[in-house]
């Protein structure tokens, strides 16, 4: 069987400046990739060209056995294959509830009826599993509220109900965890576990090392646009590359 | 209590023939609610983040296909008006199929030309649009009593659909996307929602009522010419939208009418119209960005400025 993601000699250029250099990357049905690197690795060009927000200069991307790469990002993520920002850029006049209804709309096309009407939430149960999404993440209770009136930590969990509310294989997160406290990070975790219980395959861009080992099966370091290792997150804690390019000591490694 | 209250101006506007049945003023209103419904259909396309300077071209088409189906092929006039705005569907799908991936200014420009290239056609092409002198003798809808109330009757239902519609519409799932593309086409696309299509199907609805209404306005004055149709009458439906508040659903439905009455009052002033026209929205742009609609919040903030210096 295919993997469910596999990223081919992919380069992306911005000018003069290789930002992606032949990266090679593979993700299995099921598992959790962590993407590492110094800042200017290019992790986030990475996921850029596999949501399709950007084209890669050369390369390409396959998604289930089939190639996206040059697809646009809403085709993208029909196929299912989700992705969330570093810094929330969510609609933040919008409520929370109306956010998630609008990551469900790009499976479901409004029927004119609904639209004559003036209905927003529909007939066709984007409405129920929008809010049984809310209730599984513990946000029902804010489902009315504008986003931009809610705490940081729960604006990085509604891009994440924006995200699973398209019913993702395959979610990119990007740095879900930056700015969170200790007890938000324990909850974010909480909710990725199981929503990889529910089967959903996750790549990880990360800098908080001790949260993302805990989860990660496998990490893949970035350093100048190139793969610098690749292996289980004690591989990696312990190559000498690694640390060099980016963790600095152990002692940061296995810590903060 | 507030759902009741557009039944109150609703009311009053049914009743008025009642009471008057000035044509002068019967015209006026007619007028006040086309520039209602122009500006409302251009703010569906402010709702996607673009700017249109296209939107007089935009009710031409509608007003020309209708008006030459009825003085030259003989089709009736309802009939004429329903492919007018289905033509201008046309025109508004193509146009935006071709455009709507620019953004700001570079729309703008392709509407401004597309509204001249209208301009030079229906100037030029004799045959079918009469040329500079325009089509005349344009038939009235038939069926409809003679003399103005049946227009007004008319026009007042026009626009009830126009505003119910749009009304809707905005409410609705599709509102929620459009918004979504205002504020983020990049984050819009990143969850899920086909930019291009849903600006062009806002295109599309806001040239359904710009057609509509450009038939109606042939059918109604009865004589059409392209001068009828210039960029600046484009440039008066965005004054209408924007000095009545493009925030908000009921800011063109004030600028449109508040503009168009008070055009109509300044008339008297003979040639200073302009130079008072002109002088009155550069005071509501300087000191009423938010236009018309936001006059209570600008107000709550003279008062409350004392206040929070004393506090600061």
């Amino acid at each position: 069987m295919a993997p469910l993601l596999e990223i081919d000699s992919l380069t992306q250029h911005f000018g003069g400046l290789a930002a992606v250099v032949d990266l090679h990357l593979v993700v299995g049905r099921g598992e959790l990739l962590g993407l590492i690197g110094p800042n200017g690795a290019g992790k986030t060009t990475v996921f850029n060209v596999i949501s399709g927000v950007l084209a890669p200069s050369g390369g390409r991307v396959m998604f289930k056995g089939a190639r996206i790469t040059g697809l646009p990002a809403y085709a993208i993520i029909r196929r299912g294959l989700a992705r969330t920002f570093q810094i929330p850029t969510l609609f933040s006049s919008f409520s929370v509830l109306d956010n998630v209804l609008l990551g469900a709309y790009s499976r479901q096309r409004p029927r004119p009826a609904d639209v004559l009407l003036g209905r927003r939430a529909g007939t066709d149960g984007a409405a129920a599993r929008a809010l049984e999404l809310l209730k599984s993440l513990r946000l029902d209770g804010f489902r009315d509220e504008r986003v931009r009136t809610l705490p940081h930590g729960d604006q990085k969990k509604v891009e994440l109900a924006v995200a699973l509310a398209s019913r993702p294989e395959l979610l990119l997160l990007d740095e879900p965890f930056a700015g969170l406290s200790a007890d938000e990070i324990e909850d974010m975790t909480g909710h990725i576990r199981r929503l990889r219980g529910e089967g959903v395959t996750f790549v990880v861009v990360e800098h908080n090392m001790r949260a993302l080992m805990r989860i990660a099966d496998r990490v893949c370091v970035l350093n100048f646009g190139r793969k610098i290792a690749d292996g289980t997150p004690k591989e990696i804690s312990e190559n000498l590359e690694v640390i060099r390019a980016y963790l600095g000591t152990k002692r940061h490694a296995a810590g903060r | 209590m507030a759902r009741a209250l557009p039944f109150v101006p609703a009311a009053f506007l049914l009743g008025l023939p009642l009471f008057t049945a000035d044509p002068y003023w019967l015209h006026v209103l007619i007028m006040s609610a086309l520039n209602v419904s122009l500006a409302l259909s251009l703010r569906v396309l402010w709702n996607v983040g673009v700017l249109s300077c296209g939107h007089a071209a935009l009710m031409g088409v509608g007003a020309y296909t209708s008006a030459f189906l009825a003085t030259s092929v003989g089709v009736s006039p309802w009939l004429g008006a329903l492919t007018g705005s289905g033509a201008t569907i046309a025109v508004a799908v193509g146009l935006g199929y071709l455009s709507l991936r620019l953004r700001g200014i570079y729309f703008v420009l392709v509407t401004f030309a597309f509204n001249e290239v209208f301009f030079l056609v229906v100037n030029r092409w004799r045959d079918v649009t009469g040329g500079p002198s325009g089509l005349v003798g344009i038939p009235r809808f038939p069926g409809l009593p003679p003399g103005r109330v049946s227009y007004y009757y008319l026009a007042l239902g026009l626009l009830a659909l126009t505003v119910g519609v749009l009304h809707r519409i905005e409410r609705s799932r599709i509102g929620v996307i459009w918004f979504a593309i205002r504020d983020s086409d990049l984050r819009a696309q990143c969850v899920g929602i086909n930019v291009v299509f849903y600006r062009v199907l806002a295109f599309a609805v806001s040239a359904i009522f710009a057609g509509a209404w450009g038939a109606f306005y042939a059918h109604y004055v009865t004589v059409i010419a392209p001068s009828d149709f210039t960029v600046w009458q484009s440039v008066y439906v965005q004054l209408y939208m924007i000095v009545g508040g493009a925030a908000a659903f009921a800011g063109p439905i004030i600028g449109g009418s508040v503009l168009t009455i008070a055009t109509e009052l300044l008339r008297a002033t003979g040639p200073l119209v302009s130079v008072i026209y002109g002088a009155l929205l550069t005071l509501v742009m300087l000191f009423l960005p938010g236009g018309f609609v936001s006059l209570h919040t600008a107000l709550a903030r003279v008062r409350w400025r004392p206040f929070s210096r004393s506090t600061a």
